[in-house]
This record gives C-alpha cells, sequence and structure tokens, in this order.
C-alpha cells in the first residue's frame, strides 16, 4: 500500500516535470516565433511582432545565459553525486559538461549578435514594411467590403489588438515562469535525496513512516513468537524505507538495503543495522528466538521512530542547505 | 613404460612417504582434531588473515577468498597478470596455516610424472621404488599452471577432484588437507595454454587480484624498505589439524531452503543468459553453497544469508561459464555475466513462505 503511495508520488511528480518541461519548451518556442517573422522564410531580413523591442531581446538573452549557467551548475552536481556511471554515461557526461558552459554562452551571444539593433518599430519601419499589418488590413477590408475603413475605427480595432496581444504575452510570461520554477525544482530535488535528506521529504511520507514503525511495534508487542516478530519489526522498517524512496529490489539481499538506506541519510542507521541483524539471525537461521531478540528488536524500532520524529522541519531546513 | 609400470606394481615399495601417511611437517600439526564451532573457527580463520596482511599489502578481498576456498575444502585459481603477489599469497597461506608446501613451476616441458612422482629403480636393493612428486604435499602452489601443456595440466585433475593419484596402476592418496593453489596468466597473454574448462571445474573459485592502489603501493614499497629483507617472515598460527576443524565447523554452518533455491536459481541462470555459451555445473552450485558457508564461518555465524551467496557468485561461478565467441570483442568476460546476474536474480523474500516458529 505504501509502496504504492509513493510510486505514485513519484510518478506524479515527475509527470508535473514532464508537463513543466513541455510548457516551458512550447512557451519557449511561441515566444521565439513572435519575435522572428513568422511567414518569410528563415534568412529573410525583418523580425516579428515584438521583435523590435529591443530590452525584450536582451532581457531574453540574459535569461538563456542565467538560465545555462544554472543549468550547469545544477547538471555538474547531479554528476558529482552520482556514485557509478558505465563508461558510455560517463563519456556521454562529460560531453554535456562541456557543452552546456559554450552553449550558456553561445546561446545569449547569438540572440544579441543576430538581433537588428538599429530599427525599431516592430516592423513598421518604411524601409521594411512588416506584411503584419497589410495583411490585417486586408483580411479587414475583405471582412467589410461595403464600409469605408475610417481612420478612428482602423486605429481602435489596432489598439485592441495590442492589448489583447500584450496580456496574452504577458500570460504566456507567467506560464513560463511558473514551468520554469517547477522544473527547477524538479532538478534541485535529487541532488537533496541523494544526501541527508532522503528522509527530509513531506509531512505526509513522514507520517507513513511513523505509521510503518508502529505497525512493527506493534506486532512486536502482540505477538507471541519472537521470530515472526523480528521478521515482522523488520518488514515493517523495510516498508518504512519504502516509503520514503529507498525501495528493496528484488535481487537486494538485507545488507544491499541497508546500504542503500544509510547512504542516503537513514536516521539512526546503527539501530537499522542491529534490526537487520537480528532479522537474518530470524530469517534464516533455526536459533531458538527468545523475549532478548523481541526486546532488542523493540529497541531498535523505537530508536528509528525516535530517529524519524527528530527530523523537525526547521531541522529538515538546515539539513537541505547543508 | 610398460617395463616400469609392470616393475611398479610388483614392487614391495617401502616408500618414504606411505600414501596413507600425510606428509607433515608443520611444528603444529597434530592427528587429533578439537571440535571447533563456527564462531571458532572464524575466529582463528580471522587470525590467519591477519597475519597475512601483514605480507600481502592491498586490497583484502584476495586473502579473504583464498580462506574461504581452504575452509570451504576446495582449490583455489588465481588468475592475474605477473608481478601482482600471486606466488606471495599463496605461500603466506602455507606459511601461516602451518601447512607442508610444495611449489611447482609449471613451464612448457613439464611432464605429468614430474607432478605426481614417477617409480624408478634403486639399484642398492634392486627394487623399483616410487618417489612422490610435488603433488604429495598439503598446500600444492603450481605456479602458472597454464603455461604447462594440457597434459601435465591433466596430471592434477584427479589429484584435484578425488585427493589420490594413480601411477603404474596404484592409488595413493594424498595428504589431508591437500590444496592446490594455482596461479594462472591471463589467457590471452603470450605463451600460454588454455586451461580446459574440466580443469576449472576442479578450481572451486577464482580469485583476481587486480593493481593496487596508488597508496597501497606506496605503502607495499614503505613497507618493503623497512623490513630490510626481501619478503615478510610470518608466523604459522595453525596447523593441519586445525585446518580440518576449521572445514569439520564449516559442514556446520546451516543453510535455508529458501537459499538453496536461490543458489539454484543464480546457476540456472548462467545457463540461460543470452551471453553464455555453457553455463555453470551442478558443482558450480556446490561451490556456491561452500563458499557462502565458509563466508558465514568467517563473519562469525553459523547460517548462510543471502548476503554471503551474493557476495561469492562471481568469484565460485564466473570461471565456470563459457561465454559466446563474439564477446571476446566486445570485452565482456565471466566475471561481468555473473555479476549482472546476482544483481537480477531475486534474493529470497522478506518473509519466509512457510512460517518457521521460534
Amino acid at each position: 500500500m505504501g509502496r504504492e503511495r509513493t510510486g505514485g508520488g513519484r510518478a506524479r511528480s515527475i509527470g508535473t516535470a514532464r508537463a513543466a518541461l513541455t510548457v516551458l519548451v512550447v512557451g519557449g518556442t511561441a515566444l521565439g516565433a513572435l519575435l522572428l517573422r513568422p511567414d518569410t522564410d528563415l534568412l529573410a531580413k525583418g523580425r516579428g511582432p515584438l521583435g523590435g523591442n529591443s530590452l525584450l531581446v536582451i532581457g531574453l538573452a540574459l535569461l538563456a545565459l542565467l538560465g545555462g549557467l544554472a543549468l550547469r551548475d545544477g547538471y555538474q552536481g547531479r554528476m558529482g553525486t552520482a556514485r557509478r556511471l558505465n563508461p558510455v554515461e560517463r563519456r556521454a557526461a562529460e560531453g554535456v559538461s562541456r557543452v552546456l558552459p559554450i552553449a550558456a554562452l553561445a546561446v545569449p551571444l547569438l540572440i544579441l549578435v543576430l538581433h537588428r539593433f538599429g530599427s525599431s518599430g516592430g516592423g513598421h519601419g518604411d524601409e521594411e514594411p512588416s506584411p503584419l499589418p497589410s495583411r490585417r488590413d486586408d483580411t479587414v477590408r475583405g471582412l467589410h467590403p461595403a464600409r469605408h475603413p475610417g481612420h478612428a475605427e482602423h486605429s481602435t480595432h489596432f489598439g485592441l489588438t495590442r492589448i489583447l496581444l500584450g496580456l496574452g504575452i504577458a500570460l504566456l510570461l507567467v506560464v513560463l515562469v511558473v514551468a520554469g520554477l517547477r522544473l527547477w525544482r524538479h532538478l534541485t530535488r535529487p541532488s537533496a535525496l541523494g544526501t541527508a535528506a532522503t528522509y527530509a521529504t513531506l509531512e505526509d511520507e513522514e507520517k507513513r513512516l511513523a505509521q510503518a514503525v508502529d505497525s512493527g511495534r506493534r506486532a512486536l508487542r502482540d505477538g507471541t513468537d519472537a521470530r515472526a516478530a523480528v521478521i515482522a519489526a523488520y518488514a515493517a522498517m523495510e516498508e518504512s524505507l519504502a516509503d520514503s524512496g529507498v525501495t528493496r529490489r528484488a535481487a537486494d539481499s538485507p545488507q544491499d538495503l541497508l546500504r542503500r538506506a544509510v547512504a542516503g541519510g537513514l536516521p539512526a542507521g546503527a539501530a537499522a543495522a542491529t534490526l537487520t541483524a537480528l532479522f537474518r539471525e530470524a530469517r534464516y537461521s533455526t536459533h531458538p528466538m527468545h523475549a532478548g531478540h523481541r526486546e532488542r528488536a523493540a529497541a531498535a524500532l523505537a530508536e528509528i521512530a525516535e530517529g524519524l520524529r527528530s527530523r523537525k522541519p526547521g531541522h529538515e531546513a538546515a539539513t537541505d542547505a547543508s | 613404460m610398460t617395463a616400469d609400470a609392470a616393475a611398479g606394481s610388483a614392487a614391495p615399495t617401502p616408500p618414504p612417504p606411505l600414501p596413507e601417511d600425510p606428509i607433515v611437517t608443520s611444528p603444529h600439526s597434530s592427528p587429533a582434531r578439537d571440535a571447533l564451532t563456527p564462531r571458532q573457527a572464524g575466529e582463528r580463520a580471522a587470525a590467519v588473515l591477519e597475519e597475512i596482511r601483514t605480507a600481502v599489502v592491498g586490497s583484502p578481498d584476495p586473502p579473504h577468498l583464498v580462506m574461504l576456498g581452504i575452509l570451504a575444502g576446495g582449490h583455489v585459481l588465481i588468475e592475474d597478470l605477473p608481478g601482482l603477489g600471486k606466488t606471495l599469497l599463496a605461500r603466506s597461506f602455507a606459511t601461516t596455516l602451518g601447512l607442508d608446501f610444495r611449489r611447482i613451476q609449471f613451464t612448457p616441458d613439464l611432464l605429468p610424472s614430474d607432478v605426481t612422482g614417477a617409480p624408478f629403480y634403486d639399484q642398492r636393493t634392486a627394487d623399483m621404488v616410487f618417489r612422490p612428486g610435488p603433488v604429495f604435499s598439503q598446500l600444492l602452489l603450481a605456479d602458472e599452471i597454464n603455461r604447462t601443456p594440457p597434459k601435465t595440466q591433466a596430471a592434477l585433475l584427479e589429484a584435484m577432484a578425488e585427493s589420490q593419484v594413480t601411477i603404474d596402476g596404484s592409488t595413493r592418496s594424498l595428504p589431508s588437507p591437500f590444496v592446490v593453489v594455482a596461479t594462472a596468466n591471463p589467457i590471452e597473454y603470450e605463451g600460454t595454454y588454455t586451461l580446459p574448462e574440466a580443469q576449472l571445474d576442479r578450481f572451486l573459485l577464482r580469485v583476481r587480484m587486480g593493481y593496487l592502489a596508488a597508496s597501497e603501493e606506496k605503502d607495499m614499497l614503505r613497507a618493503r624498505v623497512d623490513r630490510a629483507r626481501p619478503e615478510a617472515v610470518l608466523r604459522a598460527l595453525s596447523s593441519p589439524g586445525e585446518v580440518l576443524a576449521m572445514r569439520a565447523a564449516v559442514e556446520r554452518v546451516e543453510v535455508d531452503e529458501d537459499l538453496l533455491e536461490y543458489v539454484v536459481a543464480l546457476v540456472r541462470a548462467t545457463r540461460e543468459h543470452p551471453h553464455v555459451q555453457v553455463g555453470a555445473s551442478p558443482r558450480g552450485g556446490l561451490a556456491l553453497v561452500q563458499l557462502a558457508r565458509a563466508r558465514a564461518v568467517l563473519d562469525l555465524r553459523d547460517y548462510v544469508t543471502p548476503e554471503d551467496v551474493k557476495s561469492v557468485a562471481v568469484p565460485a561461478l564466473a570461471h565456470r561459464v563459457t561465454l559466446k565467441p563474439e564477446l571476446w570483442v566486445r570485452q565482456i568476460d565471466g566475471d561481468d555475466v555473473v555479476r549482472e546476474i546476482a544483481q537480477s536474480v531475486p534474493a529470497p523474500q522478506t518473509v519466509p513462505r512457510t512460517p518457521v516458529a521460534s
């Protein structure tokens, strides 16, 4: 149950990140399209409706620079925490690490170099009249052939279009910022999970951890069979680990799971090791198990529970910051 | 040859070491085998390992694995490039365990009789007298075993499998314990003969030494400078009788039913892996179980856990699988395949399928 919830939570998180990335790409492309001329070929001179706004172009270049640098830092951080890479992945990571800084500088530079700062007016200059207004005029004429388009009416219609266009762009920018923030959170979270903050997770996850530990303690209290109680307590710990993201793989031995959990910042690692040792004895030996084993398992589980409780939000924040 | 055989079989043979008598030269040797618990055996084995580490610098894994092989009652193949300390490791074990030690340097012109021994005519007594070869020892170092042709390699087969040799129709038992620690150069190395699969299968495990880390290599040089002699002097901390007692303790280690199924699953997975032409034999499963039990002893336990099985899967099985020829180009070896299998075959579940009472 807990594992399903965890799996669902992770899937949701990845799904959100993918959606944010999609919005970012589509929105960025749309913004790029607004800066270019949409009805001519790639090499045609000129610009789109926003192309004349030099401030926007410079801002975009700055955004690309900062975004590129942030992406590079994030990537290098993630590669730094990645423990095992096969040769192909290592080569790919090296390649990406070299390309990212170059791209972070090249993209804004190209934006600035390729932009024509000389003219302004969004394509309404004399030397290069934009086809957009002409077409709009033609359309308006086509729709109202009987009327004589007055100058005031035309300017009102044009002003409304500009307002709607401005609102649309503002909305697009807001969506892009939100999507960017979500993507940033997703990109920065794995490094936090990989270190001490594996257990510094959301509040509901902590509740599930505590519930799992409680169920193990109940098994220790209620059960008459010490062996079954120790195994149940370990199973509860395993479930709590799964809830916090350290799921037991099919080929994992108890020691493998413990090693991964400790590497991921498991609180009360010594208690977890004790419980693992007790479990191994209970599960794979025919040694008589008695109340002493049950008590040690209970003490270990209590220590794990205490470790989980001691992770206050403030402590988590401090851990995250470090 | 025929005359020799006839003479050999007719000879009254007062051989210096009778086949039944183990060749014992260690000061600690004692025929009495005090029963050891797995924990006691593990503690003594740990002491031996500690002593060996004073001479063999570097990763603790190779000595640990050789010790597992000796405890599990098998023979050990140490395979790696020349100069990595293979011979030193084998000799260190012989000294520290107090075992009678012989060494054969395998060369292309070595004959089977140079390994097993041969009868010769004693002119004083006019009798054929059997002169035992180096195989009549408790720890035989077969150095660079793959430098000799298959015929001579095969001379060791019977000795390794059955602890006896048959010469001129007469079967002679080898001393107990009898351990072969063979060293081999990688098969790609020039001037080597590939060990046949049948012989590889006789080795309980294969150990790779590997290069030392820079700091370890420096430590090794520092140790050499400090001791002012070529090799470290080791103490004999055990005896043949104690080695046998430690082996008996390994036999007392229990193995859960689920773990036996896990071992079978691992062995069968080697036969079904797409990269493997010939998978591990049932002997591979036996080796895996015995090595896992020996590892439990070294960990002072009398029961096997999944970690024990997993951690010895590569040394126990990798040399028993024959990969498809095309994988040679891709630089994939048996170790890689078995490692992948160990990472993919499901280990026993947390909750036992059949409830067990306290």
